[in-house]
């Protein structure tokens, strides 16, 4: 990390430091904490980024403008955004998208997957657990497996783009299905990259689980879509690991979100407790639906599923890279274009829901439309405002398990982990990180 | 992905780098600047939309690369610049996930071994543009002088890591 400036008012007892930036994580923050007898009493993840106001902004927005929208509240994961927007306002207008363009889009978050956990596995994750400080560093001594991610993700961006036109802020979406279906030709030649890169994606699940992770194993709830028919993606209904099974249209009937003073973002609760949103959380939830290669290569990994250790993130964002991969591979062998790619938009006015799974967890929005289904209200709930309690939650206890009597600079490290862990995208929930230690 | 030739039979990639739309478009301005006035002919010309850490794979150790992106160093609207790749070097920074921008991607690549034999990189300062058509005389004369800018590199080609020519 460049950059870090501390002060040492040892007379006083007490120790602060200021890291400007949380590296490989997404936005602008800070972490203060305060300890006594070796015991964390207070610790705050601070996001000071400013509000974002995209719900506000899309009020009095026309469907297609509310996708073109939302696909900018991330460069990441606009697909993830677009994809639950869509489900949303076809349920408003009664419409239902048909099992064509469903697949469509499935095929289409495959690549959002890809490309945003390879990334993330590669240059974000891999150095903490390589022991360097970036992936540029990590680059000139190990050119494979960053060559690895690259591939990995460019392959990922390339999926988008048949289906979007453009792999940032894509623009192949609308109501009812896409404005066109890509060419056979240019599916082949996506599916032959996605049948090269087969071997890599299912070494990763190895790679990932051979890596020396720290062990931390801590209590939390699982909170992700589970599909009958499939490793949930696109669709589902919300269910836990504590019984928790309902509608996507009843969220906030479980699910409350709320202010705090030293967050920008909102919280999101569930019963009142924080709760695990993200690839772990899926993986806990949703193994047995799993494609059987997939199983294979988890299973010879010997992870014990649920996993209670949130450091497992890394092994299973790479089984959902497997997933993804395989999933791509088999939608595109069925492929054939269609014109046109959707059913005609039938607005009218009422209030649909969706929810989906972005690569960094499950994404909720609501709105509520007029007959001419412009949009009179919006709400969004992205997975890292969902995450963020859970966060606390897990900085708390890993850092006590880490031990307190560590040096700042190793508190530090430890901390930027564990909140790597998670992949927070901090301009989605809206942003992140200083670290503030006081002990007395 | 084609290929074209140089004057010296050497491969030119001349690459704009950008978002078509939202005042981040110069790269790509240029580009159809450059088709326009006959450079398709001795290059290959390419547009990138945001290509993260997918611009390595336009950068073969092989190849010869002129890099064109839209650049806010407080210079007047237009100014064009070519940049150092040292001082991009210095300013790349750790790679989030959602800021692998030009500079990343080039020290990434420089990392892994990758960089071209010859590359230039050149930046042309961003600027407001007005309703009443403001902002398309600075845009001309930007893609002008870019244009002789360019023309000189491909003549005298030089060593990767050259100071900056402003």
């Amino acid at each position: 990390m460049a950059g870090v400036e501390g002060t040492l008012v040892s007379e006083q007892r007490e120790i602060r430091i200021e890291v400007p930036v949380l590296a490989r994580v997404e936005g602008e923050g800070a972490l203060e904490l305060t300890a006594s007898e070796g015991r964390i009493e207070t610790l705050r993840l601070r996001i000071f980024e400013p509000p974002r106001y995209f719900e506000k902004f899309l009020e009095g927005r026309e469907p297609q403008e509310v996708l073109d929208v939302v696909a900018r509240i991330c460069g990441i994961c606009p697909v993830a955004y677009q994809m639950t927007a869509v489900q949303a306002l076809e349920q408003a207008f009664g419409m239902r998208a048909s099992p064509y363009v469903t697949q469509l889009r499935r095929l289409m978050y495959c690549g959002e997957w890809l490309q945003s956990h390879a990334l993330h596995i590669h240059l974000l994750a891999l150095p903490d657990f390589l022991g360097f400080e970036n992936g540029i560093a990590m680059a000139g001594k190990h050119p494979g497996a960053v060559r690895r991610g690259l591939r990995l993700q460019r392959l990922g961006n390339d999926l988008i783009r048949l289906f979007g036109g453009r792999s940032v802020h894509p623009v192949g979406m609308r109501v009812g299905g896409f404005h066109r279906a890509p060419d056979a030709e240019r599916a082949a030649a996506v599916l032959e990259e996605l049948k090269s890169v087969l071997p890599d994606a299912e070494a990763l699940v190895a790679f990932t689980a051979s890596l020396d992770l720290p062990d931390d194993e801590q209590d939390f709830v699982s909170v992700a879509l589970r599909n009958e028919n499939e490793y949930a993606m696109y669709s589902g209904r919300i269910v836990s690991d504590h019984g928790l099974d309902l509608p996507v249209e009843d969220y906030l009937e479980r699910f409350q979100e709320s202010h705090v003073a030293h967050s920008t973002a909102l919280y999101a609760h569930l019963d009142g407790k924080p709760y695990l949103v993200g690839p772990l959380a899926r993986l806990n939830l949703n193994h047995d639906r799993l494609s059987p290669p997939v199983k294979s290569a988890l299973e010879a990994t010997g992870l014990r599923l649920p996993s209670r250790n949130m450091f497992h993130s890394v092994i299973a964002r790479a089984v959902e890279i497997h997933e993804v991969v395989l999933e791509a591979i088999r939608l595109l062998e069925a492929y054939r274009p269609e014109d046109p790619a959707h059913v005609p938009m039938t607005p009218r006015a009422g209030v649909g829901c969706g929810a989906t799974e972005a690569p960094r967890g499950l994404l909720w929005h609501r709105y509520q439309v007029d007959a001419a289904g412009k949009v009179l209200t919006a709400q969004i709930v992205p997975p890292t405002a969902q995450n963020q309690a859970r966060i606390e939650d897990d900085l708390k206890c890993s850092l006590e398990a880490f031990g307190l009597h560590n040096d700042d600079d190793a508190l530090r490290l430890r901390g930027e982990m564990v909140v790597r862990n998670y992949d927070p995208c901090i301009s989605c929930a809206t942003h992140f990180l200083k670290v503030r230690v006081e002990r007395r | 992905m084609s290929e074209g030739e140089g004057k010296q039979g050497v491969p030119w990639r001349i690459i704009g780098i950008g978002s078509p739309v939202a005042g981040d478009d110069l790269g790509w301005l240029a580009i159809d600047w450059l088709r326009n006035a006959g450079f398709d002919r001795d290059a290959e010309l390419l547009t990138l939309d945001r290509p993260g850490p997918a611009l390595i794979d336009y950068l073969q150790p092989d190849s010869w690369v002129i890099l064109i992106d839209a650049m806010d160093a407080g210079l007047p609207a237009g100014s064009v610049r070519e940049l150092a790749l040292d001082g991009i070097n210095v300013r790349a920074s750790a790679p989030s996930s959602h800021d692998l921008g030009l500079a990343e991607a080039l020290a990434l690549a420089r990392a892994l071994g990758g960089l071209p034999r010859h590359l230039y990189v050149v930046g042309i300062q961003m600027g407001a543009d007005g309703a009443d058509g403001a902002g398309q005389e600075w845009r001309r004369e930007a893609c002008s002088a870019l244009t002789t800018r360019v023309r000189g590199m491909m003549q005298v080609p030089v060593a990767v890591g050259t100071e900056a020519i402003s």
